[in-house]
């Protein structure tokens, strides 16, 4: 199944480091996340953006999943040349992620 | 138990302000906070202020305040912003003329002191707080701005002092919010708890409708009204306990979601949030649907503050040269390639001066980029646009990204129609984090009052 099955995200900026929240639709598909969601697997996944590291945090209270993806934004918003300046989309490529 | 209700004016500068008129217009609050403050907003303002010393706070403030301040003011509630960015004191003074114009006889605090730029010359390190690394010579001549982020503390002074008004620079965004809590409820900074707590309830109004359904990502077609969408208040007890809403006639939507989406924002470390006042935990934050579009939000923990301020230098860094050219069926994403080979090929001439090229196709690719799902219908697209970019410290090279592009719709693979966006060049801007000593900032922080003349 795909990450978008299980809940819903929003992301963004702080320097040149992504921040994704990935919020379960339910305590349910929240647990299935925290089984299934490893930091080698989001490693593997964003691989193509080549982050220098890799955090992820579990909110059980929650039922949410805070990740950042660090040195991804060629130099982040005001220095980046990419169409997607802060990493707003990349919520969707989360999303589109097969666990 | 007393309560008070925040509401949030704007969530960054070129937010509309209408929401926050509506709410003014009924009463609904009895603070509005304006966040303006992006990390990179200081470098728009900084350019402005290049140009005439008497600019560098944001063009909206004062169009803001003819809106909304004498009904505000006539119903009581106070306005607090940090519109003032990089010149508050001409802010300040700009309120009180239009305070004059409007007949209105308002209290107005300036805070000032966080910007560090002049220490930019001493010989201070200013360590990169990512990378440990001084800053650099170059970067400080030619540094654009350099402030701190200031906490919640100067604006609950001003508004002792009886401000109507306080314009600020850069504050943390979720003082503005906590200030006011601090100052009504009386709280005690080191009650880290409720310090917390407020911290909270700026963090979920400081982005403005991005609490009320805006940007949102569940269920998100079934929201309505976004073109009338409130922006959010919070009803907030001496405890901190806040509950989140909006105006009943406004569009948009509060829900247990909406909220967890704007709390969990930006946050990056959710059991150590950094913040000028105090370091907030929200792993034990408690949101909770209470009602139609009321969702209560508690019991979040505070540890004791970061030991320094954090600041942001900002620098130019170089240039970006870009242009946008359309391609139709047959072969649309072939000729793209194509032409995208060619520039490439051309800007050879300028290989050491050229530091990245990005190649993005609007519609397929430019937004995911590298993440970016392989399409199987390239072969047929109906049209697509490609982009080219490149990074440079030669402005003269930005510029040929635009001049290679456009001859190409003659001298090119076939159909370039759409000459949609050539930015001949744009600077780009470093950010610098680093570290400060209180001490020295505190000191300087003043805050100075301004009446309107009668």
């Amino acid at each position: 199944m795909r990450l978008i099955d299980l809940a819903f995200s929003r992301s963004s900026d702080k320097g040149n480091h992504c921040d994704l929240s990935l919020i379960a639709y339910d305590r349910e598909k929240y647990q299935i996340l925290v089984e299934k969601l490893t930091k080698e697997a989001l490693s593997d996944y964003f691989s193509p953006l080549g982050p220098s590291a890799i955090d992820l945090f579990r909110l059980d209270n929650l039922s949410a999943l805070k990740i950042v993806l660090y040195n991804v934004l060629d130099g982040g918003a005001a220095n980046s040349i990419k169409a997607d300046t802060q990493g707003k989309s990349l919520s969707g490529a989360l999303l589109r992620m097969e666990i | 138990m007393r309560t008070v209700r925040i509401a949030s004016g704007v969530g960054f500068y070129g937010d509309s302000f209408w929401p926050a008129i509506e709410i003014i217009k009924e009463k609904q609050a009895d603070y509005v906070c304006f966040e303006d403050l992006a990390e990179l907003t200081l470098a728009i303002l900084a350019k402005d202020r290049a140009k005439n010393p008497e600019a560098g706070y944001t063009k909206d403030l004062i169009p803001s305040l003819k809106a909304g301040w004498k009904l505000a003011m006539d119903a009581g509630i106070k306005i607090i912003t940090n519109a003032g960015g990089l010149n508050p004191a001409s802010a300040g003074a700009a309120a009180a003329t239009l305070a004059t114009e409007l007949g209105i006889t308002p209290k107005i605090a300036v805070v000032t002191g966080d910007s560090i730029f002049d220490r930019l010359e001493t010989d201070e390190l200013f360590l990169h707080s990512e990378t440990g690394t001084p800053l650099p010579k170059n970067i400080r001549k030619e540094a654009l701005f350099a402030n701190v982020y200031l906490g919640a503390k100067p604006i609950v002074e001003a508004l002792r002092r009886g401000a109507d008004l306080v314009i600020t620079g850069r504050v943390a965004d979720a003082a503005l919010f906590l200030a006011p809590l601090a100052y009504e409820f009386g709280w005690d900074f080191d009650d880290l708890d409720r310090i917390a707590q407020g911290t909270v309830v700026g963090h979920i109004l400081e982005c403005s409708s991005q609490a009320t359904g805006g940007n949102h990502g569940r269920d998100w077609e079934s929201i309505v009204g976004l073109e009338k969408i409130g922006f959010p208040i919070a009803e907030v007890n001496e405890l901190g306990d806040a509950t989140i809403t909006k105006l009943a006639n406004s569009g948009g939507r509060v829900d247990e979601f909406t909220i967890k989406e704007q709390l969990l924002y930006e946050i990056h470390n959710p059991f150590a949030y950094q913040t000028p006042d105090v370091v907030m935990d929200i792993s034990t934050t408690s949101v909770r649907q209470v009602g139609v579009n009321q969702v209560s939000v508690t019991s979040t923990s505070g540890h004791r503050k970061p030991e320094k301020y954090k600041a942001i230098i900002g620098y130019p860094s170089g240039w970006m040269g870009q242009g946008i050219l359309g391609y139709s069926w047959p072969d649309a994403y072939k000729k793209a390639q194509t032409t995208a080979s060619i520039v490439a090929e051309q800007l050879k001439v300028f290989e050491d001066k050229v530091e990245s090229i990005r190649i993005e196709h609007l519609g397929l690719d430019s937004l995911h980029a590298e993440m970016a799902a392989a399409s199987e219908v390239l072969a047929d697209l109906p049209e697509v646009y490609l982009r080219i970019a490149i990074r440079t410290q030669d402005r003269s090279v930005a510029e040929m990204v635009s001049r290679m592009m456009v001859p190409l719709a003659l001298a090119g693979p076939p159909t370039a129609s759409g000459l949609l966006g050539f930015d001949r060049s744009r600077a780009l801007i470093g950010l610098w984090p680093t570290l400060v000593e209180r001490g020295p900032v505190d000191e300087n922080v003043s805050i100075a009052i301004f009446e309107a003349a009668r």
